[in-house]
C-alpha cells in the first residue's frame, strides 16, 4: 500500500508517495536522487548510510520512510551552508580522512550528532562517536585526528 | 634522480584531490547512477554446491509484470572467461559451488527483480561434494572439473635453487611446520555494482569499479564475442577495492548481457550478503615450510609446499605462489630454496587478489619460522634477522635485483620503538593472568612496478592550457588510495607549478592511455614516472619558448611557482601562461601537449622463476606489543609500530592512510576475521558475524618512513602502499608466541583458540 | 522485504486491539532496529507492523527516591545514556546502554523493544533482572497486569505477551544502601557485538557487617533466555564474601547453563568465559559496594 508523506530534507519540504517496506535510505537516494547518503548493508551494521532525523544521527535504512513523516532530516549533502563546508568536513578533508571515500558520509553525520551532544568529549568518546561506522580503507586513524581538530582537542 | 632539496610539492601533505566531493556526498559511485529507462538486474545463485543442472524453469518469472528479461546460459555467448577459461558467466550443465551463477533477471526495479528470482525453478541432481583440498587430492574423490584430473588446477609452480638436500644436511638447526591461513574477505565498504548501457550502434559503455580497465575491456570484449573497440569503460568512484576489482567476474558480463537482451541500461549491485558468499577471497592456503640455518645463524635452505584450496573456478587466488614464493626466496638472504604447489579444485569458493596477492599468507610463514628458528638456535630473533637482513646492490635468488633497501633501518627502528631489549622473552618475569610479549616481521615486496604481464607500462598525457593550467590525463586508476592526488603533485613539480594547478583525469577508456592496472603498489612509482616524462617534455619546451621571449640560454632558465626566471638574473621572469600564448596565437602556433608510455626496464621471468620482475623493491618492518589474558584468550595490541622504505614519501598524509589501513586489515587477518564456510556455504555473511576491526579495535600506531630515494622512482618515491599489511600478522602471531612462550600456526588468533592452545601448554596465572 | 500493510495507532488501546485482531501476523515497531534488518533478511515477514511512537505517554523517564524508576516502554537507549536522573541513580544502566550497538542505534532502539525482541545475548535484561525490574504488560479493554522480569522470557524470541499485549513500562525498585552492581558484555571484537557471554551481578551488604545481604547473578547468551542462577547467588549470601566464594559461585553459574555453539563461540568456550565473567564481575560488584556510599554503585 502507499502512504503519503510529508517530511523535511535539507530545510526542502517534500511531499512523496512510498510503499509500506521502503527505507528512508532508499527514498533518499532513489526518490530523492540525494545519493551522498550510501548504502552499505541495509541492516544497521556499517553506519555508511547515518542521517540526522530529527536531531539524532540514525541508519537510515533502519528506519521506515513511513515512519518518516513529519521528520526533519539532514543528509551530508544538507551540511555545508552557503557554499562554507562545514567544520567536520573541512577537517576530513585537511587530515586525510577520505580515501575511497564511500563511509564518509556517514562518519561525517554521526560525528556531527555526537560532537554537538556531548562537548567535552573524552578520548573514550571520540570511539564512542564513531563505533557504530565500519571503514576499511583508513584504519580509522585519521578520522578521529579531524574529529579532535574540530573540537580542538588534537595533540 | 632526485636531490636532496627542498620540494614545493613534494612531500606535502596535500589533501586529495576529489576529498571535497567525497564529503558534500558529490562523489558518483556505480550504484549513484541513473540513466534512463535504467533496469535493475538480480542474480540467481546456486542452491546446491555440486549438482548438475537437469531443468531450469524461468516461464513464471518472465510473466511477473515489470520483469523485462531472465536469462541463463542460453542466452549468453557461448565462450568461457576466466583467467585459465574455466569458468562461464551462466552456469550451463553443472554447478559446481554454491555461488555459482544460474540465472539472471532485469525488472524495473530491485524489488520486482527479487521476486522474479523466486519464481524460477531449478532441478537439480546433486553430485558429492568435496570442499578440503587435501581430500581433493585423494583418489577417488569428487572431481569438480572433468578435465581436471585429481582435482589438480593446471597451474603449477615449483623452483629449486642451490642444493636443499645437502644445505639441509649440513645445518646445525632444522625445523619444519604447517602454517594455515583461512578465508577473509575484502569487505569493501561499496557494495560491487556496475551499470551497462548500449547504444544503438552496438557500443557498448560498462560503468565499472574495475582496478584494471584496459584488461577488463579485453576480457569482456572476449567473453561477449565483440570487438575490444566497441567497449568503454567508465569508472565512477571506487569505493574500496583491495584487489577485489582485479578479474573480470560474470556479475559484470551478466549485467552487459541483461542490457543487450532487453535494449536498457541495466544496473546489477550485490548486496552485503553476496558481498560476502559470492565475491572473491583471500586465498586460503595451507604452507608446509622447512628452513635450516648454521649455529652461527646463517639461514642455509628453505622447503615449501603449498596447498591451496583453488575453489571451483580459477582467479588470481591460484597465482598467488607467484608472490608467495618472494619472501621465500628473497625475505633475508637464503640461497637454497625449494618451492612447489598443489592447487587444488574444490566445491568452495574461489579466491581473487587481496592486498599483498599472496604475500601476507606467504610472509606469515617465513616470517613466524624466522622466530621458531632463533628459538631453537637459542639466538635473539631480532640478531637473526639483521645477520641475515637484505643490503642495497643484492640479486637474490629470484635474480630479483635490489637496489634500494633500509631494511636494516627498519629493523632496527622498530625495535628500538618496541624497547625490544627490555620487553622481548620476559614472560617468566611477569605474573597475574595477562602475558606480554614483542614481536616482529619484514616483508620484501615489489616497489617498482611488477613485470606479471608482458607490459607493465603506464602511459601518460600532460596539457597545459593558455593559462598555465596542467591536466593529467593517466591511464592509472585510483582506487581511493590518493594515487591521483599523487600523481598531481609528481606532475606539478616537474614542471615547477603547484599541485592545485593540475586536474587530473583517469577515469575513461577512451580518452587515457593504456595502463595495465592497479595493483602490486606500482601506480605512484609507474604512473609517477610517465607523468613526470610528459610533463618534462612540456617543461623542455616551455624553456626552448620562454629561452627565446627573454633572451637568455634554456640551460639558464627555471621554472618556479608558475613563473619562468632566470637563474643567472633572477629579474628576468615571465609567467608561464605568458609563455604558452605567446607560443600559441601566432601564425604557426602551438599546443602544449605531451605524452611519455612508461614501462619500465624489467624482465618476465623464466621457466625457473628467475627474473628482475621489478626496477626496485620495497621492504619494511612491524612490530607488536601484545598483553594476552591468559583466562580468555584474548589478544591485546598494545602498540604497533610500522617503519617502511618508501624511497620518498611524495604525499607523507596519503602514505600513512595506507599504512593505517593496511594494518587494520592485517590486525583483522591476524586476530579477527574469517570467512567461516562449512560444506561450501558461508556461515557468517554479515558484518555481525565477520569481524573485520572498528575503531575500537584499532591500537595506537605509530609510523617511520624510511627515506632511502630510490633512483629509478619519480623523485626517489617507490612503491610501498601494501607494506602496510603485509608483516601484520606476522609480527603480531610472534609477539603472542613471546608472550605465551609457545607457537601458533593458524590464523585468526582468536581468543577461543589461544584459549585452548594456552590450556594444551598449561600456562596458569598466579 | 516482504510488503506489509502499516499501522500506526495514536493510543494504546488502539495499538492493542489491532494486535488481538491479527495476532500471529502483526509485529509491533518501536525502534525498528531489530524489526526492521529481520524483515529485510526476510526472517520476519508479519503481514502487518503496527508502529506504536506515536502513542502518548510511553517514552517517560520517572524516578522517585522511594518508589525507584520508571522506564516508558519507548525510551531509547541515548535517552538512558543522557538521562541526568539514571546517571545519578542507576549508572549500572547507563553502562549497559552503553555497550548495546552504536551511537545511532542508540538513538532509535528502545528498552522495551529490546526486552520485548527477547534475544537471549539482549543487554538490558540481565541487569535488569538483577535490579529486581518488574514490567507492565497492557491489554485491550484498558487492562494491564505486572510480572517479574525475570519470569517474562520463555523462549529465544519469545515472551509471556499475550495476544493484544503490549510492554508498557519497566519498573526498577529503589536500590538498597551497600548495593554495586556490574555487568560485562564479553565479546570478540570491542564493538558492534553480540554478547558471546553477558554477566549481571549485584552484591548488597549488610548495613553493620560486611555480610552479603543478597545477591544476583544473571547470565546472557548462555541459555534459552536471560538466566538467574540462584544456586550460585546462595553460595555468596549471610557471609562476607571471600575471593574463594567468588570461584565457587561463578563455578556454580558454569555447571548450571546450557550454551550453545554457533558461529560466535562454541558451546565449550561460551561456558569457560561465563565462569571466568562471573568471577571478574562479582568482584566488580563486591568492590563497588564496598566503596559505596549510600545507594547505588
Amino acid at each position: 500500500m502507499k502512504h503519503k508523506i510529508k517530511l523535511g530534507v535539507n530545510g526542502q519540504d517534500y511531499e512523496v508517495l512510498v510503499d509500506d517496506k521502503t527505507t528512508l535510505v532508499d527514498l533518499l537516494r532513489d526518490e530523492l536522487g540525494l545519493t551522498g547518503t550510501n548504502k552499505g548493508c541495509g541492516t544497521g551494521e556499517c553506519g555508511a548510510c547515518t542521517v540526522i532525523m530529527n536531531k539524532s544521527a540514525v541508519n537510515s535504512c533502519l528506519v521506515l520512510a513511513v515512519d518518516a513523516d513529519g521528520a526533519e532530516i539532514t543528509t551530508i549533502e544538507g551540511l555545508a551552508h552557503d557554499g562554507h563546508l562545514d567544520p567536520l568536513q573541512q577537517a576530513f578533508i585537511d587530515e586525510g580522512a577520505v580515501q575511497c571515500g564511500f563511509c564518509t558520509p556517514g562518519m561525517i553525520m554521526v560525528a556531527k550528532d555526537f560532537l554537538d551532544k556531548n562537548l567535552n568529549p573524552t578520548e573514550e568518546d571520540y570511539q564512542t562517536a564513531i563505533s557504530g561506522n565500519l571503514c576499511r580503507c583508513t584504519g580509522y586513524i585519521k578520522i578521529i585526528k579531524a574529529l579532535k581538530k574540530v573540537t580542538g582537542s588534537e595533540r | 634522480m632526485s636531490d636532496k632539496k627542498e620540494y614545493t610539492n613534494i612531500g606535502k601533505r596535500v589533501p586529495k584531490l576529489d576529498a571535497v566531493d567525497k564529503v558534500t556526498g558529490k562523489a558518483v559511485y556505480p550504484q549513484d547512477i541513473k540513466l534512463p529507462g535504467m533496469l535493475y538486474g538480480k542474480i540467481l545463485w546456486s542452491e546446491q554446491a555440486h549438482a548438475e543442472i537437469l531443468e531450469i524453469d524461468t516461464s513464471e518469472a518472465e510473466k511477473l509484470s515489470g520483469v523485462k528479461a531472465v536469462i541463463t546460459a542460453k542466452d549468453m555467448p557461448p565462450t568461457k572467461m576466466g583467467i585459465i577459461q574455466d569458468n562461464s558467466p551462466l552456469k550451463d550443465d553443472k554447478v559446481r559451488s554454491l555461488r555459482d551463477e544460474i540465472a539472471a533477471v532485469a525488472a524495473v526495479d530491485e524489488d520486482t527483480a527479487e521476486r522474479a528470482l523466486e519464481l524460477i525453478k531449478v532441478k537439480y541432481k546433486p553430485l558429492s561434494a568435496v570442499f578440503d583440498p587435501e581430500e581433493a587430492m585423494k583418489d577417488g574423490a569428487p572431481q569438480v572439473h572433468a578435465e581436471a584430473k585429481g582435482n589438480r588446477n593446471k597451474l603449477h609452480y615449483s623452483l629449486e635453487y642451490g642444493d636443499v638436500d645437502a644445505a639441509k644436511a649440513e645445518s646445525d638447526v632444522v625445523v619444519k611446520h604447517r602454517f594455515k591461513l583461512p578465508f577473509v574477505k575484502h569487505c569493501c565498504l561499496g557494495l560491487h555494482s556496475c551499470v551497462a548501457s548500449w547504444d544503438g550502434a552496438g557500443k557498448l559503455t560498462m560503468y565499472s569499479p574495475t582496478q584494471v580497465p584496459f584488461l577488463y575491456q579485453r576480457d569482456l570484449a572476449k567473453v561477449l564475442q565483440i570487438l575490444p573497440s566497441m567497449i568503454r569503460v567508465i569508472q565512477p568512484k571506487i569505493g574500496g577495492a583491495f584487489g577485489s576489482k582485479l578479474d573480470l567476474y560474470p556479475n559484470e558480463v551478466i549485467c552487459a548481457v541483461l542490457a543487450k537482451k532487453t535494449g536498457r541500461p541495466v544496473k546489477l549491485t550485490y548486496t552485503r550478503e553476496e558481498e560476502f558468499k559470492c565475491t572473491p577471497s583471500r586465498q586460503p592456503a595451507i604452507i608446509d615450510i622447512e628452513v635450516g640455518a648454521k649455529k652461527d645463524g646463517t639461514l642455509t635452505f628453505r622447503d615449501v609446499f603449498l596447498i591451496l584450496d583453488n575453489g571451483a573456478y580459477t582467479s588470481w587466488g591460484a597465482t598467488t605462489p607467484y608472490v608467495i614464493m618472494n619472501p621465500v626466496t628473497s625475505l633475508y638472504k637464503c640461497k637454497n630454496i625449494r618451492f612447489d604447489t598443489a592447487i587444488i579444485y574444490t566445491n568452495n569458493m574461489y579466491s581473487g587478489a587481496m592486498r599483498g596477492y599472496g604475500n601476507p599468507q606467504g610472509n606469515f610463514a617465513v616470517e613466524s619460522m624466522m622466530d621458531i628458528l632463533a628459538e631453537k638456535l637459542g639466538m635473539d630473533a631480532l640478531e637473526l634477522r639483521l645477520k641475515n637482513c637484505n643490503e642495497p646492490g643484492e640479486v637474490t635468488p629470484q635474480g630479483m635485483r635490489v637496489t634500494t633497501c633500509g631494511l636494516r633501518e627498519c629493523i632496527e627502528t622498530v625495535a628500538k620503538r618496541l624497547d625490544w631489549a627490555h620487553k622481548r622473552n620476559r614472560r617468566d618475569n611477569q605474573t597475574g593472568t595477562l602475558r606480554r610479549g614483542v614481536g616482529l616481521a619484514s616483508y620484501f615486496h615489489v616497489g617498482g612496478g611488477a613485470r606479471v604481464y608482458r607490459s607493465d607500462g603506464c602511459g601518460a598525457i600532460v596539457k597545459m592550457d593558455d593559462f598555465g593550467h596542467v591536466t593529467l590525463i593517466t591511464g592509472s586508476t585510483d582506487i581511493g588510495t590518493g594515487s591521483e592526488t599523487v600523481l598531481a603533485q609528481i606532475t606539478a613539480e616537474e614542471l615547477g607549478v603547484r599541485t592545485e594547478d593540475v586536474t587530473v583525469v583517469n577515469n575513461d577508456s577512451a580518452i587515457k592511455p593504456w595502463d595495465v592496472g592497479v595493483h602490486a603498489s606500482r601506480t605512484t612509482f609507474i604512473a609517477g614516472n610517465a607523468a613526470r616524462e610528459a610533463a618534462a617534455k612540456i617543461k623542455a619546451r616551455i624553456l626552448k619558448k620562454a629561452s627565446e621571449m627573454l633572451d637568455e640560454p634554456e640551460n639558464k632558465l627555471e621554472i618556479n611557482n608558475r613563473k619562468v626566471y632566470s637563474k643567472t638574473n633572477p629579474e628576468q621572469v615571465i609567467d608561464i601562461g605568458k609563455v604558452i600564448r605567446r607560443a600559441h596565437f601566432r601564425e604557426h602556433g602551438e599546443a602544449f601537449v605531451a605524452e611519455a608510455f612508461y614501462d619500465p626496464p624489467t624482465e618476465m621471468q623464466d621457466k625457473e622463476h628467475r627474473g628482475n620482475i621489478s626496477v626496485t623493491y620495497g621492504f619494511g618492518t612491524q612490530g607488536a606489543e601484545v598483553e594476552v589474558d591468559t583466562e580468555t584468550g584474548q589478544v591485546r595490541i598494545l602498540k604497533m609500530v610500522i617503519a617502511n622504505d618508501v624511497g620518498r614519501a611524495i604525499n607523507p598524509m596519503l602514505l600513512e592512510g595506507q599504512f593505517e589501513g593496511g594494518l587494520s586489515m592485517g590486525i583483522g587477518y591476524a586476530l579477527l576475521e574469517k570467512l567461516v564456510v562449512e560444506n561450501g556455504e558461508v556461515k557468517n555473511p554479515s558484518f555481525l558475524d565477520y569481524k573485520m576491526p572498528t575503531v575500537k579495535d584499532m591500537p595506537p600506531i605509530e609510523i617511520v618512513l624510511v627515506e632511502t630515494d630510490d633512483p629509478a622512482g619519480p623523485f626517489g618515491a617507490k612503491g610501498a602502499a601494501e607494506g602496510g599489511t603485509i608483516p601484520t600478522a606476522a609480527a603480531i602471531r610472534n609477539a603472542v608466541a613471546d608472550a605465551l612462550g609457545f607457537h601458533m600456526l593458524e590464523l585468526p588468533l582468536q581468543p577461543e583458540k589461544v584459549l585452548n592452545a594456552i590450556k594444551a601448554h598449561r600456562i596458569i596465572g598466579d | 522485504m516482504k510488503g506489509f500493510e502499516y499501522h500506526s495507532p495514536g493510543t494504546l488501546e488502539g495499538a492493542c486491539e489491532l494486535l488481538k485482531k491479527y495476532n500471529g501476523k502483526a509485529h509491533v515497531l518501536a525502534g525498528g532496529t531489530d524489526l526492521v534488518p529481520k524483515m529485510y533478511r526476510l526472517e520476519l515477514t508479519p503481514e502487518h507492523v503496527i508502529n506504536i511512537k506515536r502513542i502518548p505517554g510511553l517514552s517517560n523517564i520517572t524516578y522517585d527516591r522511594s518508589k525507584g524508576l520508571t522506564l516508558g516502554t519507548l525510551v531509547k537507549f541515548n535517552e538512558i545514556i543522557f538521562s541526568k536522573t539514571v546517571n545519578n541513580n542507576y549508572p549500572v544502566l547507563v553502562e549497559v546502554s552503553k555497550e548495546i550497538a552504536s551511537h545511532q542505534i542508540r538513538n532509535l532502539a528502545t528498552v522495551g523493544g529490546n526486552l520485548c525482541n527477547a534475544a537471549p545475548s539482549a543487554d538490558s535484561a540481565p541487569v535488569l533482572i538483577a535490579l529486581d525490574s518488574t514490567v507492565t504488560l497492557a491489554s485491550p479493554g484498558g487492562r494491564e497486569r505486572s510480572m517479574p522480569l525475570e519470569q517474562f522470557f520463555t523462549d529465544p524470541g519469545t515472551t509471556v505477551l499475550a495476544p493484544g499485549e503490549v510492554l508498557t513500562q519497566i519498573h526498577i525498585p529503589p536500590l538498597k544502601p551497600r548495593t554495586g552492581i556490574s555487568y560485562v558484555k564479553y565479546t570478540t571484537r570491542k564493538a558492534l557485538e553480540i554478547a558471546v557471554v553477558g554477566v549481571a551481578g549485584l552484591v548488597q551488604l549488610e548495613k553493620d557487617t560486611d555480610k552479603c545481604a543478597s545477591a544476583r547473578l544473571v547470565i546472557a547468551a548462555c541459555a534459552p533466555t536471560p538466566l538467574r542462577v540462584p544456586k550460585a547467588e546462595e553460595i555468596l549470601v549471610g557471609k562476607k564474601i571471600s575471593n574463594q566464594d567468588l570461584g565457587v559461585s561463578a563455578q556454580a553459574v558454569g555447571l548450571v547453563v546450557e550454551p550453545i555453539t554457533d558461529v560466535r563461540a562454541s558451546d565449550q568456550y561460551r561456558r569457560e568465559m561465563v565462569e571466568v565473567q562471573c568471577r571478574r564481575v562479582l568482584e566488580e560488584a563486591l568492590s563497588r559496594a564496598y566503596s559505596s556510599l549510600a545507594v547505588g554503585v
